[in-house]
């Protein structure tokens, strides 16, 4: 079997459709929507972020399936984690396809993207750990906790508590890649700086040129979520908590604002 | 995912949004272009597309050679926000599949081709 495999590989049924992130950006500036996903004030806010977060839960299991195929000659507990992370992700996507019946979408009402699986083309395992587990799984807790409170907000406890088991779960994954990204490189500092490199540019690819703010700075919108309306982020947030419990220094989340 | 059903009887936590139905009207007109891919009617075609997609258009039409595909079907649908994409595929006897992508978008009450991709040959759902 094929190592690292291109995008173009990835397998998916007949009746799916995967786009690459530049057709989805052109999709978006065609309706004169912001190019990147869809934000909170959009009518499809909901059901667009779950799909996507469920896709990418897709995906990071795939990611972590070929990690740990991908580099056969990595240490015992460094598979032993992938595999559990291929476990972890595929209940996230259990989940996630819940939830998108549960705001009355469905698996494959949105297009899927290649993004995630883009950050896997990197041969070395230590920057596969630094790229998928602290640059995506850390996007993951922004996107997760900005969730979580929205459900607060419209008092879903159903929402609020799925993200929330999820959550736990990618704080663990963000701190297994901080812990291999260290001892994966341990005694080579260029490699430790390859591996930094391959995160930095994975952090710039999702910092929605700049769009991201922190909760405290985030303008307030009403946004309208099924029955219910509710003041909301207008903006990504960056969920520091959650990132300080993965393992990141404050510095490095200064630098994602 | 399938729809889970009637679930009126069901205990448990209940959907808070409705699926939002494709319309029927982009059904229509993607049998109406299924109809001018196969028969050749490239003209026709690229009057649907905008501006920006009809050398694209042109090229999907060109590739297609007319009077040899007796059957078409819609393979997958998906959508960015009110754009549609659609995968679909004209078959006949003993020719190979012709699999391609478009992307509509409403304009006032038709819909018009803002992408055109010809997928065949490629591998799973991909397209560049």
């Amino acid at each position: 079997m094929e190592k690292c495999i291109p995008v173009d590989k990835l397998a998916r049924p007949e009746n799916h459709i995967l786009i690459s992130l530049d057709r989805l950006r052109q999709a978006r500036t065609d309706q004169g929507l912001a190019p990147f996903n869809a934000m909170p004030h959009e009518e499809d806010f909901l059901g667009a972020r779950l799909h996507g977060i469920c896709v990418g839960e897709l995906q990071a299991m795939e990611a972590a399936g070929r990690t740990l195929f991908d580099f056969p000659d990595a240490p015992w507990e460094f598979q032993l984690d992938m595999a559990r992370q291929v476990w972890d992700e595929s209940r996230h996507a259990e989940i996630y396809m819940k939830l998108l019946e549960y705001v009355g979408s469905y698996l494959g009402e949105f297009s899927e993207t290649e993004v995630l699986w883009s950050c896997t083309q990197v041969d070395d395992p230590a920057c596969r750990v630094a790229g998928i587990n602290r640059g995506l799984e850390g996007l993951a807790c922004d996107v997760f906790e900005q969730l979580i409170r929205l459900a607060q907000k419209m008092g879903d406890p159903i929402i609020e508590r799925s993200v929330d088991y999820v959550l736990a779960d990618e704080i663990t994954h963000v701190r297994m890649g901080s812990k291999w990204m260290r001892k994966l490189t341990e005694g080579d500092p260029e490699r430790l700086a390859k591996a930094q490199m391959f995160q930095d540019n994975i952090d710039n690819l999702f910092n929605f040129q700049g769009g991201r703010t922190t909760q405290e700075d985030a303008r307030q919108i009403d946004l309208k979520v099924g029955s219910k309306e509710v003041a909301f982020d207008a903006s990504l947030t960056i969920a520091k908590d959650a990132r300080l419990l993965a393992g990141f220094t404050q510095e490095e989340i200064d630098r994602m604002v | 995912m399938p729809d889970m059903g009637y679930r009126d009887n069901v205990m448990g936590p209940q959907p808070i949004g409705k699926r939002k139905p494709i319309p029927e009207t982009l059904m229509q007109a993607v049998a109406q272009i299924l109809d001018l891919l196969a028969d050749g009617k490239s003209s026709e075609l690229i009057a649907m597309s905008v501006d920006t997609a009809k050398d694209e258009t042109a090229k999907l039409s060109s590739a297609v050679k007319p009077g040899i595909y007796s059957d078409k079907r819609v393979a997958a649908t998906a959508r960015t926000n009110e754009h549609y994409w659609i995968k679909a595929e004209l078959t006949g006897a003993e020719v190979k599949p012709f699999l391609f992508q478009l992307r509509l978008g409403p304009a006032h009450d038709h819909w018009v081709i803002w992408q055109a991709t010809n997928l065949s040959d490629s591998r799973s759902a991909w397209t560049r």
